[in-house]
């Protein structure tokens, strides 16, 4: 018998004795009611779909907080009318929401991920690294001297050419020294970043009204960017589309001279500058990790979800080196120095297509000592996509020795050669970017991080690992070599290893 | 808060299959139930900060699907009903039993005109198994009172089913 027909027998008998007279009877009656229970079965795309949605709720259920930490931050805020009733509008909403733990506004402080069906954000092949993206930290491959000055703040002035050590052509030949490769399995996890919604946040804003307009009679529209502006202090742009919040520092440079003797200066041959940074100023990385930290801290910034935080020393190799080759040369040291915390995913720090890490930047203003831009601040939500592996760990290593992503633009007749040897990778994430219809949305795809273990030290070359990307849609259309358009022709030539401007 | 969604995403796992079953047997319609379900999950999950761990899980997510099963029959015309579902079990692995198929059919009759309360009480203690005490958990009735009630819908059917049974024997006899 059902065992759990007989319990139930078991228990009507024991309430009235009566119930034991038929038991055959009993049991047939009970078995008929079992045999008419439905039998449904749970569709396993409904299944996953739900839990996928609820995952994505809940993470920005908990991230409710954020803007309730935003505004107790005893900021002063702009007076300007409008931007005013805009931000109080905002703020009320904000706490209202922190307090309602309702979803008003989604941006998590942790990491998350959420499977979806397989192949789910379509062909990547056309994916664009990092670099030629929004966001991504710049690096230079090979920065020779003579472009130095034209790329950035960072390095040697605009001094007399005289002055500027010559640039030496040099190829790179990538050679992989490592382990035979241990490659993962046939299929890969693809994180997409998920944008927060401010859709609730939109419609409630739009029920106030701001007495100017009605809001309601722009059906559809969505607030995509808020921006807070403090007195003498910081400006902080959050965009809404891509989940990200900027901070820039609107302090002024410490003077360098009294007002009267700068008015006097100004009148006579123009305002002069601040004075140039000196090797001296620039403060160590302890200390220059410690003023970030700090910066973060204060502001509620969470660090944990980041990798140790590393300073951007390569201004450092490279006017070290030119000091070295000649003392007299006349350097700029940068006014601000950058510290990135990569972003991570379980163990995993992400990189750039140039193999450097990429994450929340936070740039220290070397003359005030204090935090003069934050970007790369943003939601950590990622809905993940299995995709084909790259199988043939052969065409993986043919992709790493030319370069990987980043390629290899050398190829300068006369030049010399220089071997650069590769070890065995680690397994890690390479940022990209999708672009549809003038927008992006960025994706973090595995790939195999090969270090480069004998890089040079001259200060001519920063390109510290070679990246090969793991799909193997993605691997094909990066294989190959670097062409390069000449603009008159459209032919692809052979360029000096010159790095791209960023 | 990483461990609340990796805690959600199991005790999801554990029971999302059971909720789906809870609410179709009281819809029997997979769209409804699926709708139905997404909204239990839901609302558990807004309230999952605030889930006293004292309580089972298994009583607080039941409860919150009955309610939400009642909310759906408060405000909306039941899209179909015991009688007229089209995958109520057929017997087929009691095809053999004459005499069982032919309860199968009376009690489908039978079930449909019992009291709603009655009814999701057949439902939860033979259908989905609950005991006593978890029926009366989910439903904030007495326990005591359930076992009696449940006693009486069987008894009564018995009585009735089994003159059904007499009856119908009579009648098939005559025309032999």
């Amino acid at each position: 018998m059902n065992e759990q027909i007989s319990r139930i027998i078991e228990e009507l008998k024991a309430l009235d004795p009566q119930f034991g007279q038929y038991p055959d009877e009993l049991e047939k009656i009970l078995l008929s009611l079992l045999a008419v229970r439905p039998d449904p079965k749970v569709d396993p795309e409904f299944v996953r779909t739900l839990k996928s949605q609820l995952l994505q709720k809940l993470s920005r259920q908990k991230a409710a907080g954020f803007w309730h930490g935003l505004f107790t931050k005893k900021l002063a805020w702009s007076a300007a009318a409008l931007a005013l009733v805009v931000v109080a509008a905002v703020a009320a909403l904000g706490i209202y929401s922190s307090k309602k733990q309702s979803s008003a506004l989604s941006f998590g402080s942790d990491v998350r991920v959420v499977h979806t069906v397989d192949g789910a954000f379509g062909n990547l092949a056309t994916l664009t690294a990092a670099s030629s993206g929004a966001q991504g930290t710049s690096n230079a491959l090979s920065m020779p001297e003579s472009d130095i000055q034209v790329n950035s703040g960072v390095g040697v002035s605009s001094a007399p050419s005289k002055l500027i050590a010559p640039y030496q052509p040099v190829n790179y030949k990538y050679v992989y020294k490592g382990d035979s490769l241990n490659l993962p399995s046939s299929k890969l996890d693809v994180l997409k970043k998920q944008s927060p919604d401010s859709t609730a946040l939109t419609q409630s804003l739009s029920t106030l009204g701001l007495g100017l307009l009605d809001l309601n009679s722009f059906s559809g529209s969505k607030i995509q960017s808020v921006n807070f502006s403090q007195d003498n202090g910081y400006n902080l742009y959050v965009d809404l589309n891509s989940g990200t919040v900027s901070i820039s520092g609107g302090f002024y440079a410490v003077p360098l001279a009294s007002d009267s003797v700068v008015s006097q200066l100004c009148t006579q041959s123009g305002c002069p500058g601040p004075a140039p940074i000196s090797q001296s100023d620039i403060p160590d990385d302890a200390t220059l990790i410690s003023i970030a930290n700090q910066f973060l801290s204060d502001h509620g910034i969470a660090t944990s979800i980041y990798g140790a935080p590393e300073v951007d020393d390569r201004f450092g190799v490279q006017n070290e080196t030119i000091m070295g080759a000649n003392p007299k040369t006349q350097i700029f040291w940068p006014d601000n120095v950058s510290i990135v915390y990569p972003f991570k995913v379980g163990d995993s720090e992400v990189y750039d297509e140039s193999g450097s890490k990429t994450g929340l930047l936070v740039d220290v203003d070397v003359r005030n000592r204090k935090v003069s831009n934050v970007s790369n601040l943003s939601t950590q939500e990622y809905q993940a996509s299995s995709y084909d592996a790259e199988t043939d760990a052969d065409a993986i290593i043919k992709s790493a020795e030319s370069g990987g992503m980043y390629g290899n633009f050398g190829g300068s007749e006369g030049a010399k050669t220089v071997e650069l040897d590769l070890g065995t990778p680690v397994q890690s994430f390479v940022q990209m970017w999708d672009y549809q219809m003038n927008s992006s949305q960025e994706l973090l795809v595995p790939a195999l991080i090969f270090p480069i273990t004998n890089a040079p030290t001259d200060g001519s070359f920063y390109q510290k690992a070679v990246v090969v990307p793991l799909i193997s849609d993605i691997l094909k259309e990066n294989s190959g070599p670097v062409k390069i358009l000449n603009g008159n022709s459209g032919s692809g030539i052979s360029v000096p290893p010159i790095a791209p401007a960023k | 808060m990483a461990g609340d969604s990796e805690a959600f995403g199991v005790l999801y796992d554990m029971y999302i299959e059971r909720i789906y079953r809870f609410v179709y047997f009281r819809t029997h319609h997979k769209q409804t139930a699926e709708d139905l379900t997404s909204i239990v999950f839901t609302k558990a999950f807004s309230k999952f900060g605030s889930f006293d761990t004292r309580v089972s899980f298994s009583t607080w997510i039941f409860s919150i699907a009955r309610n939400t099963c009642i909310d759906f029959y408060r405000t909306a015309k039941p899209v179909a009903d015991l009688e007229t579902a089209p995958d109520v079990a057929e017997p087929s692995n009691l095809a053999r039993d004459y005499e069982l198929r032919e309860k199968v059919q009376q009690v489908k009759a039978y079930l449909e005109t019992l009291a709603p309360d009655q009814r999701e009480l057949v439902i939860m203690r033979l259908w989905e198994g609950f005991s006593y005490d978890e029926i009366a958990r989910i439903t904030g009735k007495k326990s005591a009172n359930l076992r009696v009630t449940f006693s009486r819908i069987i008894a009564r059917m018995q009585k009735e089913i089994t003159f059904a049974l007499i009856l119908f024997a009579i009648i098939f006899k005559k025309y032999l």
